[in-house]
């Protein structure tokens, strides 16, 4: 087990910046997700950190070892391809055993850990046959098996669930965080799936365009997003952003059918803001004291099953979605509607930087 | 890292050294074509000297160079012709349908593919002798089929396969029938895989030499493979005319395998390398 | 309640024959110029007959007896055989390591130099080389020589001693060839997915580990085709041969196809000649069904 530091490091290729001066520490036994859109330069990031690819500028520092320019194979980093990167000659057995017979592990104990490891990953079933006849969700759990088994100080894992279908997903998010909690080995999680990243993170590293937007335990980020990137990035539905003008003074902002209190405390806003807020915390009906109330037209309600989804269509065109319990026959199509979202909910950005706006 | 730069080193003169022997013999011929007869011969050789035309002249003039590669031409593009003609169909009929024996068809052309040429050449020999067919180019066009037909068929087979079948299902019901699918549908979509097959059968027909100083040896029917072995008949070998004929032979050959130099493992392992 | 009837559905048999229409050509012709006169071979065989001199006479199997008892073919037999294990490791040999450095290389513009290159011998005309070989191996005034002498070796008599000819016919099938194995080695080579060899690089640094569990494999189909194919390339090999020396000096570079037309077209005993062409074909056929059970285990 290995604290990780990221100390400044670009990565150029050409004349296109894919990382930009980044910081990122990891401490010892953390889970930590790489989060972002694709070409935020998050996978190029976890290939410098396993030493497939070399920084630009800037060091990486393993257990407080600046591995920059170390070999892969010397880090003792553990990695889980998107494809898995099974090697289809080999049996399952041979796939986990071939990097510890590689570091001159006793034949008996491979065979130990391999046994222990299979049961981990319920792949015991499975040790004799080759890759090929496995499933999409077996495979996954030999590519993490291979891993484990060999113990590293670090597992990197670049999109592991991607290829496998939305139900075996879930059942194998529970899995990688058992086994975590079994193992404790220092993690780094590439994804672009916030879900997947809310429910396995530690800490969650927003990306994007090759910087950090955010670094934070998953419930910071959902409800204090430090950006307006970050603030669409995270939950679904996604965060209702509506742009609003803010004349100088007032203590309120207004727009076509939207009325928010501003606090005090925030001193002068910028003429041109974002207002945020969740569907989830809206309520029907009219507003409070300190409350902000939004006002539309319904325009389509959809059905979900456990929800529904109400698209309110404001005044000025723009759309605010929110989710509401099944069966609350209040929304008609066509007519107009009103919410009420509490302060504590609301968030504003300068719609210019997107730079969260807080007291 | 140091030891890693040492071993890219090693890897880049190791190259450099095959590209140069294999350059060499080439560069050996062109030399030789552009000295005059003394110069070839001398030791050490001449590395700098003025090019000198004579011997291409020469080749042209005295011994009908452009005579054989005209003919090399004729016989490769008809057998070329043939050969796409009645290959490029099978390789759809194979592609397409599953019948009783198309896989032993498809190993049928492997085995004639692997047919060692002069093992079909003597009882053709006779039949051309017999239908009076010796130094007509059809002799030729005819026995390269043993080796053009199974090299169309099994790299159209893949070709004709990519190309996605619902294509050809959108044609089959806006009425056309399968062999003008085949024609205008499939065909155009497949004209550079075919035009790699083309150019690989093309490349053979016209390196042989076998078939054709046996079939076609007549001074006016003969290829320029056959114009080679025509200098070693005589007591003295014109050194510098044989290397300009030399040069004139191989000239589109290299090109041509240059242009599908991407194919050509795949090519003579008809498809079994990737 | 009675079940309404099934009716087969009766494929018109016009339908059914729709493949032949494409494959037929090409079968007739292949069977006009492939098979006709392999089935001739076959008859001539058990005939005494020489080429201009009256009818076939059946024979029996004295040609095939005569054959196998000729030292002439034996030793043919035997003299193909030795070309063929020595130049085959080689080529593969060779073949690898180019294709392991093309693989390797940073040199990208070397690597596709190389690449290029490498058609170069395998598209050249056989006679041609055959020609050059001739040029370069000259024992008095050959480049090859002066290259020798350079490095202080005495001059090798390449076209005149048997040994020597067969050396030198054997460095030119190399030269051709070794470009063939090099080119399908490298495509297999490229077959292996990037993330494996990543995957690899994670656990050890050592090339012989990574050549011997990952590269290898990938190699194999690359290997047995390499093997096979230029074994039959090598059985086939006649024009290089013959436009150096016609076989000679001697029989030295006297290969089986070589000497199967000389009995054919400088002998004219076609009996004898097809007795031959029998027992190569028999080979051939042989190794082509290797071919087709190894190879194209997938296809079709």
């Amino acid at each position: 087990m290995a604290q990780i530091a990221i100390d400044g490091v670009t990565k150029r290729y050409g004349a296109t910046e894919v990382l930009k001066r980044l910081d990122l520490t990891v401490a010892e036994g953390e889970f930590m997700v790489l989060l972002g859109p694709s070409g935020c330069g998050k996978t190029t990031l976890l290939r410098m950190i396993a030493g497939l690819e070399t920084p630009s500028t800037g060091r990486i520092l393993i257990g407080g070892t600046d591995v920059t320019l170390t070999p892969p194979a010397r880090r003792d980093v553990g990695m889980v391809f998107q494809s898995y990167a099974l090697y289809p000659h080999m049996t399952v057995r041979e796939n986990i055993a071939l990097g510890l017979k590689l570091r001159g592990v006793t034949q008996a104990e491979i065979a130990s850990r391999i046994e222990r490891v299979a049961a981990l990953v319920q792949i015991a079933p499975y040790l004799e046959r080759k890759p090929k006849a496995l499933s999409g969700g077996q495979r996954q759990r030999v590519a993490l098996a291979r891993v484990i088994a060999r113990e590293p100080s670090v597992s990197l894992m670049d999109e592991p669930l991607s290829n496998i279908d939305a139900q075996l997903r879930t059942v194998m998010r529970a899995e990688l965080l058992r086994i975590h909690r079994k193992t404790g080995m220092t993690t780094i999680y590439v994804t672009h799936d916030q879900e997947e990243a809310m429910g396995l993170g530690d800490r969650i590293t927003v990306m994007n365009f090759g910087h950090v937007e955010q670094i934070g335990t998953p419930d910071e980020i959902y409800a204090r997003p430090a950006n307006a990137f970050v603030a669409r990035f995270i939950g679904a539905p996604r965060m209702n952003l509506i742009r609003l003008a803010h004349r100088p003074g007032a203590n309120a902002i207004e727009a076509a059918g939207i009325r928010a209190p501003v606090p005090a405390t925030l001193g002068t806003l910028p003429p041109d803001l974002f207002l945020g807020f969740r569907g989830e915390e809206a309520r029907p009906g009219a507003a409070h004291d300190g409350e902000a109330t939004i006002e539309g037209v319904v325009d389509v309600v959809e059905h979900l099953g456990a929800q529904i989804e109400v698209h309110l269509r404001l005044d000025d065109g723009e759309e605010a979605v929110f989710r509401r319990p099944r069966g609350e026959t209040i929304w008609h199509e066509g007519e107009r509607a009103a919410l009420a979202i509490p302060a504590a909910h609301l968030h504003l950005f300068n719609a210019e930087t997107g730079a969260a706006l807080r007291a | 890292m140091t030891r890693h730069k040492l071993l890219s080193l090693g890897h880049g003169l190791f190259l450099a050294f095959i590209a140069l022997i294999i350059i060499f013999p080439f560069y050996w011929m062109i030399a030789s074509s552009l000295k005059t007869e003394n110069q070839i011969f001398q030791l050490p050789p001449v590395w700098l000297f003025k090019p000198h035309f004579a011997s291409y002249a020469a080749a042209i003039v005295n011994d009908h160079i452009l005579r054989a590669l005209l003919n090399s031409l004729i016989v490769t593009v008809g057998a070329v012709a043939l050969g796409v003609a009645v290959g490029a169909p099978a390789a759809y009929g194979l592609a397409r349908y599953t019948f009783r024996g198309s896989s032993q068809i498809q190993f049928w052309y492997v085995t004639n593919w692997m047919l060692i040429p002069v093992v079909v050449l003597i009882p053709f020999y006779l039949l051309a002798a017999n239908l009076r067919l010796i130094d007509n180019p059809i002799t030729l066009i005819l026995i390269y089929q043993t080796f053009v037909v199974p090299l169309v068929v099994w790299l159209l087979v893949d070709q004709f396969r990519a190309v996605p079948i619902a294509l050809e299902e959108a044609a089959l019901l806006d009425g056309m029938s399968k062999f003008g699918i085949f024609l205008r549908i499939t065909l155009p979509l497949t004209v550079p895989g075919i035009t790699v097959a083309a150019i690989l059968a093309g490349i053979f027909a016209w390196n042989d030499l076998l078939y054709a100083f046996i079939l076609s040896p007549g001074t006016d029917a003969r290829t320029a493979p056959t114009v080679m072995m025509s200098y070693l008949g005589g007591y003295i070998i014109p050194w510098g005319r044989v290397m300009a004929s030399a040069v004139m032979i191989t000239g589109p050959v290299v090109i041509g395998g240059i242009a599908i130099h991407k194919y050509i493992a795949r090519g003579l392992t008809l498809g079994a390398v990737k | 309640m009675t079940e309404p009837t099934l009716h087969e559905v009766k494929v018109p048999r016009i339908r059914q024959w729709e493949p032949w229409f494409f494959v037929g050509p090409s079968l007739l012709l292949l069977l006009a110029v492939g098979l006709y006169p392999t089935v001739f071979v076959a008859y001539f065989s058990f005939h005494n007959w020489t080429m201009g001199m009256g009818p076939p006479v059946f024979n029996g199997v004295d040609n095939y007896i005569e054959t196998l008892t000729s030292s002439d073919f034996i030793s043919s037999i035997l003299r193909t055989f030795l070309f063929l294990i020595v130049t085959l490791p080689i080529e593969l040999c060779l073949g690898l390591a180019i294709a392991l450095a093309l693989d390797q290389t940073r040199n990208a513009w070397l690597r596709r130099l190389v690449q290029i290159l490498l058609v170069v011998p395998i598209a050249t005309t056989p006679s041609v080389v055959g020609m050059l070989v001739q040029l370069m191996f000259n024992t008095q005034l050959g480049v090859v020589n002066y290259g020798l002498h350079v490095l202080g070796i005495a001059p090798v008599d390449w076209l005149g001693n048997a040994h020597a000819a067969l050396g030198m016919v054997m460095m030119t099938q190399i030269w051709e060839w070794t470009p063939f194995v090099a080119l399908v080695l490298s495509a297999s080579l490229a077959t292996v997915p990037q993330d494996i060899e990543e995957a690899i690089t994670l656990e050890t640094e050592s090339f012989w580990a990574r050549f011997r569990y990952i590269k290898l494999p990938f190699l194999r189909p690359g290997l047995v085709a390499s093997i096979v194919f230029q074994t039959i390339f090598t059985i086939k090999t006649f024009d290089m041969i013959y436009s150096v020396e016609k076989g000679g000096p001697g029989d030295a570079t006297q290969m089986i196809a070589l000497h199967i037309e000389r009995i054919a077209f400088r002998g004219f005993d076609v009996g004898l000649a097809s007795a031959e062409s029998v027992l190569t074909l028999i080979v051939t056929i042989a190794l082509a069904q290797t071919v087709v059970s190894f190879l194209y285990k997938d296809e079709v």
